[in-house]
C-alpha cells in the first residue's frame, strides 16, 4: 500500500438526509482524513459527528472561534462530557448566504488502535457574505480505546443536510 | 402523515450508499440530541452576546476614561 492519503470513499448528497454514516471503515491505514462541504436546512452551523454510532457520555471538545464580523477568538465548548461533538463550522447554516457551503476538514490519528483514547481535530469555516465569516478549530477526544469503525454526521436543530453536501474519507498510511 | 426519518449509510467496502428508515430506538435517540443541538446552540449564542457586550462597555469605559470591572478588564487582557 502506498504511504500518503488514498481516498476509501465519497459521498455527494442527492436528497436532503438528517444524516449521512460511513460504515465498514477499513482498519488497514494509519490515520483518517474527512474533507467535506455541508450546508444546513436549519440554522445551526454544526453536525454532530459521532464514532461507532455510540452515544456514551465520552466525547469531550474545546475550539477556538472567531468570526468576520468581530475581531479575536474565544473558547466555546464545555470541556465535560458529552454524548457527540457538536461539530460547529463543519455546516453552513440555513440563515447564511443561499447556496453557501460550509469547508470543514477533521483529521483523526491512529484510528484503528485499541489502547489509546482517540484524538481528532476539526478545522471548518463558513461564509455569510452579508455579515462575515465564522471559523473554528476544534479539539476533540473521544474516551473509548475502541477502534473506529464507523463516523456519523448528523445535522443539528433537526435540520437536513442539503442536497449537494460532499464528505469524503481518505486513509492515511504512514508506512 | 408524518414524514419517517431516514438515515444515509455508505459501506466504505463496497462505496454502496443505501437509505433507510431510523428504528424507533433511533428516532428517539434522534429526538434527544436535536433538543441537544438547540440548547447547546442557544447557550452559545447567548454566551457569544455577553462577551460582546463585555467588549463594548469596556471599550466604552476605556475612551472615557472610567474604571473597568474584573470582567470587563478580561476581555482586553490575554
Amino acid at each position: 500500500m502506498a504511504n500518503g492519503p488514498t481516498l476509501i470513499t465519497t459521498t455527494t448528497v442527492g436528497s436532503a438526509t438528517p444524516s449521512v454514516t460511513f460504515g465498514t471503515i477499513s482498519q488497514s491505514y494509519s490515520d483518517l482524513y474527512i474533507i467535506g462541504s455541508m450546508r444546513n436546512s436549519a440554522n445551526n452551523d454544526g453536525a454532530l459527528v459521532r464514532f461507532n454510532g455510540s452515544s456514551s457520555s465520552i466525547y469531550y471538545e474545546r475550539s477556538l472561534y472567531s468570526s468576520g464580523s468581530a475581531a479575536g477568538a474565544q473558547i466555546t465548548g464545555a470541556g465535560a462530557a458529552q454524548t457527540q461533538f457538536l461539530g460547529y463550522g463543519n455546516m453552513t447554516p440555513s440563515t447564511y448566504t443561499a447556496n453557501g457551503y460550509s469547508n470543514f476538514s477533521i483529521y483523526i490519528p491512529n484510528y484503528s488502535g485499541t489502547i489509546i483514547q482517540k484524538a481528532a481535530t476539526q478545522f471548518g469555516t463558513a461564509e455569510n457574505n452579508a455579515t462575515g465569516v465564522t471559523l473554528y478549530q476544534w479539539i476533540w477526544t473521544w474516551a473509548s480505546t475502541a477502534a473506529i469503525n464507523s463516523i456519523t454526521f448528523t445535522a443539528g436543530s433537526s435540520g437536513n443536510i442539503a442536497a449537494g453536501s460532499v464528505i469524503s474519507l481518505y486513509g492515511i498510511t504512514k508506512a | 402523515m408524518s414524514e419517517t426519518l431516514t438515515k444515509t449509510l455508505v459501506d466504505c467496502s463496497t462505496g454502496q450508499t443505501t437509505i433507510v428508515a431510523l428504528t424507533d430506538e433511533e428516532i428517539a435517540q434522534h429526538e434527544v440530541d436535536m433538543i441537544a443541538s438547540v440548547e447547546a446552540r442557544a447557550a452559545r449564542e447567548t454566551a457569544y452576546e455577553a462577551l460582546a457586550a463585555l467588549k463594548e462597555s469596556a471599550k466604552t469605559k476605556l475612551i472615557a476614561g472610567q474604571p473597568l470591572t474584573a470582567e470587563e478588564a478580561a476581555t482586553i487582557v490575554i
